[in-house]
C-alpha cells in the first residue's frame, strides 16, 4: 500500500467511525435499516431437483473500513442448525452468495491476510482494511462439503432422512431446499463454536465469539426462472446494542443464552399487518414469508417418530382479515375457552412460505383484496420475557409476469409487545 | 385439527356476538390515538412503523400508452378511529400540483393507481356527513365511521376541469401548465407523468398543502396531526417490460416535542426548519449494490428522492430552473474486490467544480446507473466502470455545502423477464451533526 492509499484508508477508516455512531441505528427495537451485527434471510428456497430452478441469492456487506470475519449459519425450516462457515470480508467488502451453491456443496472462498499472503482469495481496495486472523489458519478458504456430509445437508433441508436416520425440517416432498440463514460478525474462526445455538457463541460485553460490530448490511432474492419471477428485499437488520438489554429481556438470540442479553442484539416484533391482493393485475395471489421464533430448542427426531418441538406448529392470535370496506373476519374466535391445539397454525414453523387466499390451505381468506392483522406473539399472553418474535414479508405475483416483495409493517416491537387487536376494545396504555 | 375455513364458518354467530361487544366496548372507549401509541416509533431511524406521512418517493404514469407503465399505491389506516389523509402530487422538481383529501374509516385500505389521477378519477371517499347512506365510504364493524362537516364541498373530491387536469399533465411532463403559469417539472419528452407524493394524517379536510402556512402548527395544531396511524405500499409496474417492483411507502413518523427550531425535520424547507412539522427527517447518506450483468442484465437503476430544503417556485420554461437546480451528489463507487472508483480521479488534487457530475438533480429521480455519469475521468464525466459493486451516496444540496435528506432505491432487472426493488441502505441520518464524505472525498 503506497502513502497514498494509507492516508487514504486512514481517512475513510476515521470517517467510519464518524459515522456510524450517529448513523440511524443506536436505538433499539426499531426495526429499522441501517448496518448491523447480525442479518436474518427469514426464508430461502431452492429447487434442487432443478437445476434452472427456483433458488435464493443474498449478499454480505461490510459497511466499514475495517477488516471482519462474518459467521453464516444455515438453519432448517424448523430451527436445526445444519452449515456454518466464516467469511471473511476486508474493508467495504462485498460477498454474493447463492443457496444453490451452498447446498452443492460450494463454500464461499475468502481467506484473511495470513492464509492469502498474495491476495489472490480475498483481493482488496486502497480504502479497504486487510487483517491477519491466524485463527482461520486451515479454516479459510473452507473446503468443499462432500460426499455423506453433504447429502446430510440436502436431506435435513428437504425433509428427508440422513445417515443418522433423523428429520430435521419439514416433509413438502415436492424436492426444495427450504430454511434460513443468520449471519453474524464474530472475532474468530472456530470448529467447536460454530453456531449461534453452541455455547461461548455469545458471553456477556461481547466475550464470546460473537461481536457487537454493527457494520454489515445485504439483502436477498427469491428467483424463480421459470416462472419469472424474482422478489427482492433486504436482509434483515438487528443491531447490537450493548449494555442495553438486561438478563431477562428478549433478544433475538434469547432462546440460546437463556434470556441472559448476552447477545445484546435487539429482538423483532410480534404484531404485524400486511396487504394481500388476489386478483386484478396481481393475478398469481399472496404469499406471506414469516421468520418466528420458536422460543424453545429444535431437536433431529426419528423419521418414524413424531417430532419433539413441544412448540410445533407455532400458533398464531389474534388474527383480524379485514377486506378493503374494513368488514373483518376473525378465524380463530371460539365461543368460550379454546380447547387445546385447536387453532389452525397458518404458519407452523420458524421459517414459512403460505399462500394467502380463498382457495389456500395454508391461510383461507374469504376477501380477494384487503389487509391482515396478525399476533405472531406468544399465545398465552405471557409479555415477558419469552415473548416470540417474527419478521414477514409480502409477496405478490401476477402469473408468469412479474412478482414484487415488500417487507410487512410492524404494529409492535418485542422490546414492548402490545398486542391490541381491531375489536379488543380500550388498548393499554 | 379443524381447517381455517370450517373455523371461520362455525364461529360466525360468536363474530357476530364479538361485534356486538366490540361496538358496545371498544369503539366507544376506545379512543382511536392511543392505539396510535402502539407502534414502534423511534425518532430519525426511518423504521417501517406506522406513521404520520408517507412518502412515495417517485412515480411514473405512461400517458401515451394506457396499458403502459403505472404506479400504484396504498393508503391503510392503522386505527379503528376514521382519519383523513391529505394527499399531494407534487411534480420532480417539488412544485405542488394536486391536493386531495381522502377520508379512511377505522382501519380502512384505499388504493390508487395513479394513472386514475391524471384522467380526474379521484378516489371518491366521504364522511357520514356526506355520505349519510354509507354508500361512499362504507366501513366494517370495528371501524369508527364520524361527521366531518369541514368536508363538506370537499368530499368526496369534486371532479377536476378540464383546464385543471390538462395542467396537471402539463405540470408532470415538463409542459407549461396554464394553472401553474409556467414550468414545474423536468421534461423527458417521452410522454411519462413523473413526480411524487406526501401523504399526511390531518385533523380534518383541508384546501391546504404542506407548502402552505398554517398546514403544520406546534403540536399538531395545524392542518396536520401528528398520529402516527398510516402506512401502505407502493408498486411501479410496466405491463409491456413484465416487470413490477414495490416496496413500503416511506414512513416518516411525528414526535411532538422532538424537533426544535433549526433542527432538520421533514417538511423543513417548507416551514423555515423550526420544526413544527414535528417529523422526522430522513437520512443523508445510504449505501447501494448494483449490478448490471448476470441474471439481473437489464441493469440497475435508482430511485432516489431529495429533499433541496427550500420550496420550488414555478419557472420560465425556456432555460428556467429552480434556484437549487440541479442537486450535488458526492459518491464513490466499490467494486465486488473493493476497488473504489471516486471522484478526483482525473488524477490532480482537484477536480474543477464543472466537471462534477450531477445524476440525481431532481427531488423526485429514477436513473439507470448504466446510463449516468457518477465521476468524472480524467475531467469526462464517465459512467459507472464496474458491473458490480456498491454505491456509497451523500446527498448534497451543493457539492461538499450542505446534507440534505433523500431516500433511496435500487431496481434491478432482468430484461422482460422480473425485477426486484428494495430501499437502499441509510448509513447517516438527517438528524446527525455530523456527515463525513463518502471514502476517497
Amino acid at each position: 500500500m503506497n502513502r497514498r492509499a494509507a492516508a487514504l484508508l486512514a481517512v475513510a477508516v476515521l470517517a467510519v467511525a464518524l459515522a456510524f455512531p450517529s448513523s440511524a441505528g443506536a436505538a433499539a427495537c426499531a426495526l429499522d435499516n441501517p448496518p448491523a451485527a447480525t442479518l436474518l434471510l427469514p426464508y430461502f428456497e431452492v429447487d434442487l431437483g432443478h437445476p434452472s430452478g427456483l433458488t435464493t441469492l443474498f449478499s454480505i456487506n461490510n459497511a466499514s473500513a475495517t477488516a471482519i470475519l462474518a459467521n453464516v449459519t444455515l438453519w432448517t425450516d424448523l430451527g436445526i442448525p445444519t452449515l456454518s462457515f466464516t467469511v471473511y470480508l476486508t474493508g467495504y467488502d462485498i460477498q454474493t452468495i447463492n443457496i444453490r451453491d451452498l447446498l452443492a456443496g460450494q463454500l464461499p472462498q475468502t481467506a484473511t491476510d495470513g492464509q492469502d499472503h498474495a491476495d489472490t482469495i480475498s483481493p482488496q481496495g486502497q480504502f479497504s482494511q486487510d487483517v491477519n486472523f491466524a485463527s482461520c489458519n486451515g479454516l479459510l478458504p473452507p473446503q468443499a462439503v462432500t460426499g455423506i456430509a453433504l447429502a446430510d445437508l440436502q436431506a435435513a433441508h428437504t425433509g428427508g432422512p440422513g445417515s443418522a436416520r433423523e428429520c430435521l425440517s419439514q416433509i413438502f416432498g415436492d424436492g426444495r431446499a427450504r430454511g434460513f440463514i443468520t449471519i453474524d460478525t464474530v472475532s474468530s474462526c472456530s470448529t467447536t463454536v460454530r453456531s449461534p445455538r453452541d455455547a461461548g457463541y455469545f458471553g456477556i460485553g461481547s466475550t464470546g465469539r460473537a461481536t457487537a460490530q454493527n457494520v454489515l448490511w445485504g439483502d436477498f432474492f427469491l428467483v424463480d426462472p421459470d416462472n419469472n419471477f424474482a422478489e427482492g428485499e433486504n436482509l434483515v437488520r438487528i443491531e447490537a446494542l450493548p449494555g442495553r438489554f438486561a438478563g431477562g429481556s428478549l433478544t433475538f438470540y434469547g432462546r440460546f443464552v437463556g434470556y441472559s442479553a448476552a447477545d445484546e442484539r435487539e429482538p423483532l416484533a410480534t404484531v404485524w399487518a400486511t396487504r394481500f391482493v388476489n386478483g386484478a393485475g396481481f393475478d398469481g395471489g399472496t404469499h406471506l414469508v414469516t421468520w418466528r421464533d420458536p422460543e424453545g430448542p429444535s431437536t433431529p427426531w426419528n423419521c418414524g417418530g413424531l417430532r419433539p418441538e413441544p412448540w410445533y406448529p407455532l400458533p398464531s392470535e389474534d388474527v383480524v382479515i379485514f377486506d378493503e370496506q374494513e368488514n373483518p373476519e376473525l378465524p380463530f374466535v371460539c365461543p368460550f375457552t379454546c380447547p387445546p391445539n385447536s387453532r389452525p397454525s397458518p404458519f407452523p414453523a420458524v421459517a414459512n412460505r403460505v399462500t394467502i387466499g380463498r382457495t389456500s390451505t395454508g391461510m383461507p381468506v374469504p376477501f380477494d383484496f384487503g389487509w391482515l392483522y396478525f399476533n405472531l406473539g406468544d399465545p398465552s399472553g405471557d409479555t415477558s420475557p419469552n415473548r416470540s418474535q417474527a419478521f414477514v414479508v409480502t409477496l405478490m405475483s401476477a402469473s408468469g409476469r412479474y412478482a414484487v416483495g415488500l417487507a410487512a409493517t410492524p404494529f409492535d416491537t418485542a422490546c414492548d409487545p402490545h398486542p391490541c387487536p381491531p375489536g379488543s376494545g380500550p388498548c393499554p396504555p | 385439527m379443524p381447517e381455517w375455513t370450517e373455523w371461520t364458518e362455525r364461529t360466525a354467530p360468536s363474530l357476530r356476538l364479538l361485534t356486538a361487544l366490540a361496538l358496545a366496548a371498544g369503539l366507544l372507549l376506545c379512543k382511536s390515538p392511543t392505539r396510535a401509541q402502539l407502534t414502534a416509533a423511534v425518532a430519525c431511524d426511518l423504521d417501517p412503523a406506522p406513521a404520520a406521512t408517507l412518502l412515495l418517493p417517485y412515480f411514473e404514469v405512461d400517458l401515451v400508452h394506457a396499458d403502459g407503465r403505472t404506479t400504484l399505491f396504498s393508503i391503510v389506516n392503522a386505527a379503528e378511529a376514521a382519519t383523513v389523509a391529505s394527499v399531494t402530487l407534487w411534480t420532480d422538481l417539488g412544485v405542488p400540483t394536486l391536493h386531495l383529501n381522502v377520508y379512511l374509516t377505522g382501519y380502512d385500505v384505499q388504493t390508487v393507481n395513479v394513472r386514475d389521477l391524471f384522467v380526474g378519477a379521484l378516489p371518491r371517499t366521504a364522511s357520514v356527513g356526506q355520505d349519510p347512506g354509507d354508500s361512499i365510504s362504507p366501513h366494517g364493524v370495528f371501524s369508527a365511521d364520524v361527521n366531518l362537516p369541514e368536508c363538506n364541498g370537499l368530499l368526496p373530491p369534486p371532479a377536476l376541469s378540464p383546464t385543471a387536469l390538462a395542467s396537471l399533465v402539463a405540470a408532470h411532463t415538463g409542459a407549461f401548465a396554464t394553472q401553474i403559469g409556467g414550468c414545474a417539472g423536468q421534461a423527458f419528452g417521452d410522454g411519462l407523468a413523473r413526480g411524487y407524493a406526501t401523504i399526511d394524517a390531518v385533523r380534518t379536510c383541508t384546501l391546504r398543502t404542506p407548502a402552505d402556512a398554517g398546514y403544520f402548527a406546534s403540536g399538531g395544531t395545524g392542518d396536520a396531526s401528528d398520529a402516527n396511524v398510516l402506512w401502505g405500499d407502493f408498486m411501479l409496474v410496466d405491463p409491456a417490460g413484465n416487470t413490477a417492483v414495490g416496496e413500503p411507502l416511506v414512513r416518516v413518523q411525528a414526535f411532538p416535542g422532538r424537533f426544535h427550531d433549526g433542527d432538520a425535520t421533514f417538511y423543513g424547507g417548507h416551514i423555515g426548519h423550526s420544526g413544527v412539522d414535528d417529523r422526522e427527517p430522513l437520512a443523508t447518506t445510504w449505501a447501494t449494490r448494483f449490478l448490471q450483468r448476470g441474471p439481473f442484465s437489464g441493469g440497475t437503476e435508482l430511485l432516489v428522492w431529495r429533499d433541496p430544503g427550500r420550496t420550488t417556485q414555478p419557472f420560465a420554461c425556456s432555460g428556467g430552473r429552480p434556484t437549487w437546480y440541479p442537486l450535488a451528489t458526492l459518491a464513490t463507487t466499490f467494486d465486488e474486490q473493493e476497488n473504489p472508483d471516486v471522484f478526483n480521479s482525473c488524477g490532480v488534487t482537484t477536480c474543477p467544480p464543472a466537471t462534477q457530475p450531477t445524476p440525481f438533480p431532481a427531488m423526485a429521480n429514477r436513473v439507470s446507473l448504466a446510463e449516468v455519469a457518477l465521476m468524472p475521468h480524467y475531467g469526462v464525466p464517465s459512467p459507472i466502470p464496474y458491473d458490480f459493486g456498491w454505491l456509497y451516496l451523500l446527498f448534497d444540496r451543493l457539492v461538499a455545502s450542505e446534507p440534505v435528506q433523500a431516500w433511496t432505491a435500487q431496481l434491478s432487472t432482468a430484461s422482460n423477464r422480473f425485477a426486484v426493488g428494495f430501499g437502499a441502505t441509510p448509513l447517516v441520518s438527517a438528524c446527525s451533526p455530523t456527515n463525513p464524505p463518502p471514502p476517497g472525498w
